[in-house]
């Protein structure tokens, strides 16, 4: 099939975005951005230095007193606009991720659906979620109100597996509710949210109310710690998200860390053989096993894993690998060298503490990528749930088959053998087996004949555990996340 | 049935193909007769010039991401080959042709909006209202052909 064409081969080095305008950095320091199907730099993403970000905070916080005047019909209206724009340049964002990510055209594609419906919901609740309340007469005379009042300047800190979508499950609930932004993208996958900012240009923000910044951890820190930001939003692995989440709290600010994961998928004696493969190859493999929701332990319940385990490796055997611009592709190259090096020491780690590898996905043959950081379908059998590959997250295409007896079994594993807590299914036909799955199993997705369970906008991106820090979860819940109530009692 | 499998974006691609190969064929086709079949001939290419960049626009923007699984149990090899074959037949009418292409393309979107319901609704349900288109073409040119 033909390959879909590039927007550009070369993105050249990236501009920062503060106070309406694309401005150089002026760092020295600059990292190669990569398309990991060729191992080809396709442009430089400075590390902005601690100045640039403090500025562009400023320009934030003096953005904020005018934007929050504004009112919320207005700003909603921006934000209708912004969808519009970004439908515009929806095919653009959706090619760029996967020259910059290596996922598959089709996942970039939902990614951007999802970007949108995350707007499309912004808009949507901000006349009913973000109204306040009132009891009239509470005593003789008195009556009491509660407002939502936005709170200011916060700092979004992207990751590199969802580069458009997730910054897009905070900014429009934000500039909804009144508050300003600064954006740090992931400096593996800057691309998407840059070429994303277009829109934001189209549609004329008011200067300051969105500005990026680019950069690794310091930048990130530098957000975290500054007076003026009122708190920060965070998607990444939980080592990270912890150090985020005890900067945020040191310093007094609001945190939302949305973090790593160790999935469960477990496969009950009586469900459906094909639907349940279907649903567990985008599961294991999709945006090549590099996302939150991932399946990454599969539970063969009984009788299921005479029944499913051939038929499941034989159907990932046969993925088709290559660049995600091509649409018959399957499966993409995992992000960066270092990623591919880090799962396969994973694979290694799994035959050394004895587990079966009866897939072997390290060396797969793809002529026309010889230099990409390509893995196939790696699947172990008789893993047991105390191994390292059963508890650590990998984050790359590997599946990890454990026998259970019951689904007893299987719910006991997932509460007790990871300490995390974001996703788990069950595939099943019985009714009483998935109420109870999902009522008992400690994890904040709960999958029923799903794969991925992965929350729609208008619900909030849940997660437990060590795969989320905080109160408030990204999407809807960011109403009350961005904004303070404010009692009044007022007598007249 | 065929075990080929596709991802949804290839295969509307391939039903972007259909759809250009039908809208070719209606435009091309030297039609004798009355000027009903050149008038119909002519609407037809129009009418699947549209539905492809119908179908494009909804693969671009409506893929649903949590349900990406391949599809497998259509053969758009063999159907994309049938509609060449029809396009290409000596002893057979562009009027008969026609009716075999509409025929091929209306059996195989029944079966791939039934497929893709969970991953793209609205491609789904694009599907099955330009079956509608399909099937009052069908009326048509089999009534022409009855007039014959």
């Amino acid at each position: 099939m033909a390959i879909l064409q590039e927007i550009k081969g070369d993105y050249g080095r990236l501009p920062l975005y503060v106070n309406g305008e694309w401005v150089e950095s002026n760092t020295s320091q600059y990292q190669k951005v990569v398309n990991p199907a060729f191992n080809k730099t396709i442009a430089e993403v400075p590390f902005s230095r601690k100045e640039e970000v403090d500025d562009a905070i400023k320009v934030a916080d003096e953005a904020f007193e005018k934007w929050r005047e504004l009112p919320i019909t207005t700003r909603a209206g921006y934000v209708y606009k912004l969808k519009q724009r970004i439908d515009e340049h929806i095919e653009e964002i959706a090619r760029i991720t996967t020259q910059n990510h290596g996922k598959i055209i089709d996942e970039a594609r939902g990614e951007t659906r999802r970007l949108t419906e995350n707007i499309e919901t912004a808009c949507s609740i901000s006349y009913t979620l973000a109204k306040g309340e009132h009891l009239d007469q509470v005593a003789t005379g008195i009556d009491e109100t509660l407002t939502k009042e936005p709170l200011g300047v916060f700092g979004i800190l992207g990751p590199f597996n969802f580069p458009s979508l997730a910054p897009f499950w905070f900014i429009p609930i934000a500039l909804t509710t009144g508050c300003t932004l600064v954006v740090k993208p992931s400096e593996i996958t800057p691309l998407p949210m840059q070429w994303a900012m277009k829109a934001f240009e189209e549609v004329g923000f008011p200067e300051g109310v969105i500005n990026v910044v680019h950069g690794g951890k310091e930048v990130s820190e530098t957000i975290t710690k500054n007076r003026s930001v009122q708190g920060v939003c965070f998607v990444g692995s939980t080592p990270v998200a912890m150090q985020v989440y005890k900067l945020a709290g040191e310093y007094g600010k609001r945190a939302i860390c949305q973090a790593g994961a160790k999935n469960y998928v477990v496969v009950d004696e009586d469900a459906d053989i094909d639907k349940t493969i279907q649903a567990l190859m985008p599961s294991f493999f999709g945006n090549t096993g590099q996302r939150c929701l991932s399946g990454s332990n599969l539970v063969l319940i009984g009788s299921m894993h005479e029944k499913l385990k051939d038929r499941f490796t034989q159907s990932v055997a046969k993925m088709r690998l290559g660049y995600g611009l091509d649409e018959s592709i399957e499966m993409g190259p995992v992000v960066t060298r270092r990623a591919k090096e880090r799962i396969t020491g994973y694979i290694e780690k799994g035959v050394e503490e004895g587990a079966k590898l009866i897939l072997d996905g390290r060396n797969p043959k793809i002529p026309d990528y010889p230099d990409g950081y390509f893995l196939g379908g790696s699947v172990f059998d008789d893993v047991t749930s105390d191994m390292t590959i059963a508890k650590e997250e990998i984050f790359g295409p590997v599946a990890s088959i454990i026998k259970a007896q019951n689904l007893q079994e299987a719910l006991s594993m997932i509460n007790t053998k990871t300490n995390y807590g974001n996703a788990a299914c069950l595939f099943t036909k019985n009714g009483k087996n998935a109420r109870e799955f999902r009522r008992r199993a400690n994890a904040g997705n709960i999958g029923i004949n799903i794969g991925i369970a992965a929350a729609m906008a208008f619900f909030p991106f849940a997660g437990r555990r060590e795969s989320f820090f905080g109160t408030l979860h990204g999407q809807i819940d960011c109403v009350d996340f961005f904004t303070d109530k404010k009692v009044i009692i007022e007598r007249w | 049935m065929s075990e080929r499998r596709y991802t949804i974006s290839s295969l509307l691609s391939r039903l972007v193909e259909i759809e250009d190969k039908a809208r070719d064929f209606y435009a091309s086709s030297e039609v004798e007769g009355n000027g009903d079949i050149i008038k119909y001939f002519s609407l037809f290419s129009k009418e699947h010039q549209e539905t492809a960049a119908k179908i494009e626009i909804t693969k671009r923007e409506t893929i649903v991401e949590f349900a990406l699984e391949s599809i497998s149990g259509v053969d758009i090899e063999k159907c994309l080959n049938e509609i060449d074959d029809a396009i290409l037949g000596k002893q057979i009418t562009a009027l008969n042709k026609s009716i075999k292409i509409e025929e091929k393309i209306f059996q195989l979107y029944t079966n791939v909006a039934e497929k893709i319901a969970h991953m793209s609704g609205e491609a789904s349900q694009l599907l099955l209202s330009s079956n509608k288109k399909t099937k009052k073409r069908l009326d048509i040119l089999r009534q022409l052909q009855k007039r014959r």
